[in-house]
């Protein structure tokens, strides 16, 4: 199988809470323009580390953006290190700031070694498996959470963490850069306490809150060790689309 | 006497915001016409479903299995239509009633 018309997605500390770490400009742009993914940029400037206004790179992929852009071929995990390791070796290493260099795994450049990509590269199910060591996720929350990421991903929204508007998502019509935010996305359910301060909040920054979940929710307790196929197989199945409900202050009473 | 919750959230439906044809379904769905229209992109004022909860009697947690339960049984008061959206009345222990709105799907957020 080729890897060709694939970005690479290096992780970061694979042993132990992966990442994926992006610091090529080129690839950031294409994710973002051509795939509606947005990720987190984390990265600040030297001289004065505390301030959050100006992030830059690394851009840091969500784990859903992951595994979104895994399940559609779209992305390959290489593992950085011993990427960078196996290129030392080689000596295939410039002095060039853009290409080539120990930071960046080029994804757009002529040259990139395939060979290299294919040995270093990181299977989905050894990813997840690492990322959800230090997690509580049942295996059925973990894919249902997936799916609702990937409905609101495949239906064109652009969708970043939800955390500042306290839900688990937020959904922008277009990119966020030139479109405002309509959404604070639930997953499951919420509480009525949620609705009243969710739905004021919500309705005041002019967003509305979205549950999003499946009736049915078909829940296994299964705690997770091993991330073996056919969670893989779940994760991709496109079963029925869950249902959603978007919840607003009325304005009376 | 002290009435029902869903009598009183007849009551305030009627007397504080005037609304029309105020009909009580059973223990949960009251149905009615506002006076006017309640949200500016509704062609005329319509029948407004209204879903009466008691805020500390309803438990925790309201999940996407109870909403579509809800619109499910206005659809078969209603003619075997499904409403584009179903109202929650939550009642406080001292009285205060809030309206919230629960579209079904996607919508974007009402422009004030």
């Amino acid at each position: 199988m080729t890897t060709t018309n694939k970005v690479i997605l290096p992780v970061i500390n694979i042993d132990n809470d992966p990442e994926v770490l992006i610091f090529d400009l080129e690839v950031i742009k294409y994710l973002r323009i051509g795939l509606n993914v947005l990720g987190v940029l984390t990265g600040t400037l030297s001289t004065f580390p505390q301030q959050n206004l100006f992030l830059s790179v690394p851009l840091k992929l969500i784990i859903w953006e992951v595994i979104w852009l895994t399940e559609n071929n779209k992305g390959i995990l290489v593992d950085a290190k011993s990427y960078r390791n196996d290129k030392l070796k080689i000596g295939s290493v410039s002095k060039s700031k853009t290409t080539n260099n120990m930071v960046i795994i080029p994804s757009t450049d002529n040259n990139r070694n395939e060979e290299l990509i294919t040995k270093n590269q990181i299977d989905i199910k050894t990813f997840i498996t690492k990322y959800l060591q230090n997690s509580n996720y049942t295996i059925s929350k973990f894919i249902n959470n997936y799916k609702y990421y990937k409905h609101l991903q495949n239906s064109g929204y652009f969708i970043n963490p939800g955390i500042k508007f306290g839900g688990d998502l937020v959904i922008y019509p277009g990119d966020p850069l030139r479109y405002h935010s309509y959404s604070t996305i639930k997953f499951n359910f919420c509480d009525i306490d949620e609705i009243i301060v969710g739905g004021r909040l919500a309705t005041s920054v002019k967003k509305n809150m979205i549950l999003i979940g499946y009736e049915d929710e078909n829940e296994n307790d299964k705690r997770i060790d091993e991330i073996d196929d056919d969670v893989i197989n779940d994760l991709y199945r496109n079963d029925k689309e869950p249902l959603t409900f978007s919840i607003e202050w009325s304005g009376f009473g | 006497m002290s009435s029902t919750l869903i009598e009183q959230f007849k009551t305030n439906l009627i007397h504080y915001n005037l609304w029309n044809n105020v009909k009580i379904h059973n223990d949960l769905i009251i149905s009615g016409i506002p006076s006017t229209k309640l949200v500016s992109t509704d062609d005329s004022n319509q029948i407004e479903w209204i879903m009466c909860i008691d805020k500390l009697g309803f438990g925790k947690e309201l999940s996407i299995k109870i909403i579509n339960s809800w619109f499910k049984q206005v659809q078969s008061l209603n003619n075997n239509f499904r409403p584009s959206r179903i109202t929650i009345g939550i009642m406080n222990d001292d009285g205060t009633i809030v309206y919230y709105f629960v579209y079904d799907g996607i919508t974007k957020p009402r422009q004030n």
